[in-house]
């Protein structure tokens, strides 16, 4: 899941982009207002984290303007304006979360899930796929109870497929929303990837959990051939 | 029992104002009426007595009532003339048919003089006397030499009151109906005129109520048709909840903006430790990540320290300490401590030193935070490559100090804010980590403190200029 940071305060954008990037999410950072519209404009994100005080154009200002664009993206405000007045402020600006700092790093990787979900339309944090489970919220893959070791690029991967399970994702889709603004891959990247998690997932004498739909992308779903 | 209430107040005593005039006009009336007719009556009493007396004659040694023979001629006055003498002389006493068997008051002084009173008879009627001492007339073809004088007279007329009474009854209900109705209708009357007039004060009290020093949003209207009573305090009351909203916003702008200087470093804090104990990390890693903690700290610790000042000189518990200070001295060790962020930021410090060693009476630590300040705020401000020009010299015997920068294009503080703590142009801010926004506030607290006088200038060339008087 590919996050956007806008926040001015390096040392506390650093630990943010540190942790998300630990749990497998590409974070794209702007330490500047104008930057940051500038990335939320021109890319596809699946959380906003946005500072409301911020260098060149504020916060609000960049809430309003993705709303009045018509930009759903979830939007979590983090912001030290903790009064009643501040939190309706921002969430009536078009917010749709709204964090107090400071705050722990936990409480805010469950409140990009839980957006994450919202946007997705999961209402549980446990994704079944025949005998494949994927915990999204404690980032963990088992099969028949059998935990199974991703790497971090292998399990952001398999998260995006697991947020929409059932329906056929094009290779596009995952490079908007897997891999971050600095990351220069390969064409083939996406299908590379896809075919270390094919490896990974598929136990001896076992049916696959991705399938190819030619010309059309992946699809989350198990199959027996 | 207060009554607080103007309305009720002005309802109640006009009331009891009217009530009390109405009542007193009624007395007025009602006795000026009663005397009046009485008046009437007894005139009649008199001209009665005046025709009556000379029918009283003396023929020979007798007194001949001759009014009685006149009286049973009459039918209608011998039923209706109450009359009786009394001849002192002899005692004989003479009453009119219409009196039977009951006695008048013998009334009387002196010769002509009339006496008047007001009984009531046997047979419980009321009636008006009047009685007199006459002497008869003297039948002088009987005999020439009678002497009236020595036949004394009393007599006494009486008229009955009812036709008196009974005017100043019908006179006394119209009197009494008249200042009922009269007190009602004043009594309605006030009462729309004040609910009328006191509606002006309504609207105001309704809009003062709806207005909440709490909300900044919340704006007071501009009164109008506010009644000239009312106005200075209408005036000076919308002045004070002004004045208190400004407060309140202020103060709330001020804790907002604390937190956020504090709250912001402190989630650095935290997000940098709760990453460093995620997970086991080589030793290198553990101290890059504590120093990275201390380079947050350290700007923290200024802030507050600059915030503990602050409160203290608001609260008048910071410790002062006058004496000489040379302000060369002072600001040559403010800029060497800058040295380094001048240096990164390409600009150049024009000193103008005129007086070779300006003295001045001061708090030495005081006065030199709040140079720093100034020259601070003129290092973070200023265009990078541009020069600020740092002047301090001797106006008269008033000591000043003048610090000016270039600005930005287009950029320019709003000069009645400066001064609030934490105030900044928009919400946005800059990028600098050495700015926190309580530095001028921080100054113009110590000016004052002080007893110097701190003001911002934007001159006409675009320039900011920070000048202190002594």
């Amino acid at each position: 899941m590919r996050i956007l940071l806008v926040e001015d305060y390096a040392p506390l954008s650093k630990a943010i982009i540190e942790s998300l990037k630990e749990v497998g999410y590409s974070v794209d950072s702007s330490a500047t207002g104008d930057e940051g519209l500038w990335y939320a404009k021109n890319h596809t994100y699946d959380v906003i984290l946005l500072d409301i005080m911020l260098p060149e154009v504020d916060g609000l200002t960049i809430l309003r303007t993705l709303r009045k664009m018509g930009r759903s993206t979830p939007i979590i405000v983090i912001s030290a304006r903790d009064s009643v007045e501040h939190r309706i402020e921002g969430l009536d600006a078009g917010a749709d979360d709204y964090l107090v700092k400071p705050f722990e790093l936990k409480e805010l990787q469950a409140r990009i899930r839980s957006q994450t979900r919202r946007a997705y339309d999961k209402k549980s944090s446990v994704v079944e796929v025949g005998d494949l489970e994927i915990n999204l919220g404690t980032k963990r893959v088992s099969r028949k109870a059998e935990e199974i070791l991703l790497s971090r690029r292998e399990y952001g991967l398999l998260e995006y497929l697991a947020y929409r399970a059932g329906e056929v994702v094009t290779r596009q889709d995952i490079w908007d929303h897997v891999y971050d603004y600095y990351e220069e891959a390969s064409s083939n990247a996406v299908d590379v990837y896809i075919g270390y998690l094919r490896k990974k997932l598929k136990g001896p004498g076992e049916g696959s959990y991705i399938q190819t739909r030619r010309g059309q992308g992946y699809l989350l779903e198990f199959s027996e051939v | 029992m207060k009554i607080h209430s103007i309305r009720t107040r002005l309802i109640i005593g006009t009331s009891l104002a009217i009530a009390v005039i109405l009542t007193i006009g009624t007395v007025v009336i009602y006795r000026s009426m009663s005397k009046s007719l009485l008046g009437q009556l007894d005139s009649e009493l008199e001209q009665t007595l005046s025709l009556v007396a000379p029918e009283l004659e003396i023929t020979g040694d007798t007194v001949d009532n001759e009014w009685l023979s006149h009286l049973e001629d009459d039918p209608l006055r011998k039923h209706r003339d109450l009359i009786q003498t009394w001849d002192s002389t002899t005692g004989v006493v003479t009453r009119s048919p219409a009196l039977g068997e009951m006695d008048l008051p013998k009334l009387g002084g002196e010769k002509f003089e009339r006496t008047f009173e007001t009984i009531i008879l046997e047979d419980g009627h009321k009636v008006r006397v009047i009685g007199a001492r006459i002497f008869p007339t003297p039948d002088t073809s009987s005999d020439p030499k009678l002497v009236p004088e020595e036949h004394p007279q009393m007599i006494s007329l009486a008229l009955n009151t009812n036709r008196v009474d009974k005017a100043l009854r019908r006179l006394l209900r119209t009197l009494i109906w008249g200042a009922i109705v009269s007190i009602l209708g004043s009594l309605g009357a006030i009462y729309l005129v004040t609910r009328f007039s006191l509606r002006p004060i309504k609207r105001v009290e309704d809009e003062l109520i709806s207005f909440d020093v709490h909300d900044p949003q919340s704006e007071l209207r501009k009164f109008e048709n506010v009644p000239d009573e009312v106005a200075g305090m209408v005036r000076e009351y919308r002045g004070l909840l002004e004045r208190i909203a400004k407060a309140r916003t202020r103060e709330r702008d001020f804790s907002a903006n604390a937190a956020h200087e504090l709250r912001t470093p402190l989630a650095g804090i935290l997000a940098t430790l709760e990453q460093a104990t995620a997970k086991p990390r080589e030793s290198e890693d553990y101290l890059q990540r504590i120093e990275e903690t201390l380079n947050i700290v350290r700007p923290m610790q200024k802030l507050v320290g600059r915030l503990m000042h602050f409160t203290r000189l608001q609260s008048g518990t910071e410790p002062i300490s006058m004496g000489p200070v040379n302000i060369h001295a002072l600001m040559a060790e403010r800029i060497c401590l800058l040295e380094k962020r001048i240096e990164r930021r390409g600009l150049v410090i024009e000193e103008n030193l005129i007086d070779p060693d300006p003295i001045v009476s001061s708090d030495e630590s005081l006065l030199s935070i709040l140079i720093c300040n100034l020259i601070e705020n003129s290092v973070s401000h200023a265009p990078e490559n541009s020069t600020i020009e740092v002047k301090a010299f001797f106006e008269g015997e008033n000591g000043r100090v003048e610090i000016t920068n270039r600005t930005l294009p287009g950029e320019f503080p709003d000069l009645e804010k400066i001064f609030n703590p934490f105030y900044r142009q928009d919400l946005a801010r800059k990028l600098d980590e050495n700015h926190c926004g309580i530095g001028l506030a921080l100054s113009r607290e110590i000016a004052t403190t002080l007893g110097l006088r701190l003001e911002v200038v934007r001159r006409e060339d675009g320039c900011f200029l920070a000048r202190l008087i002594f």
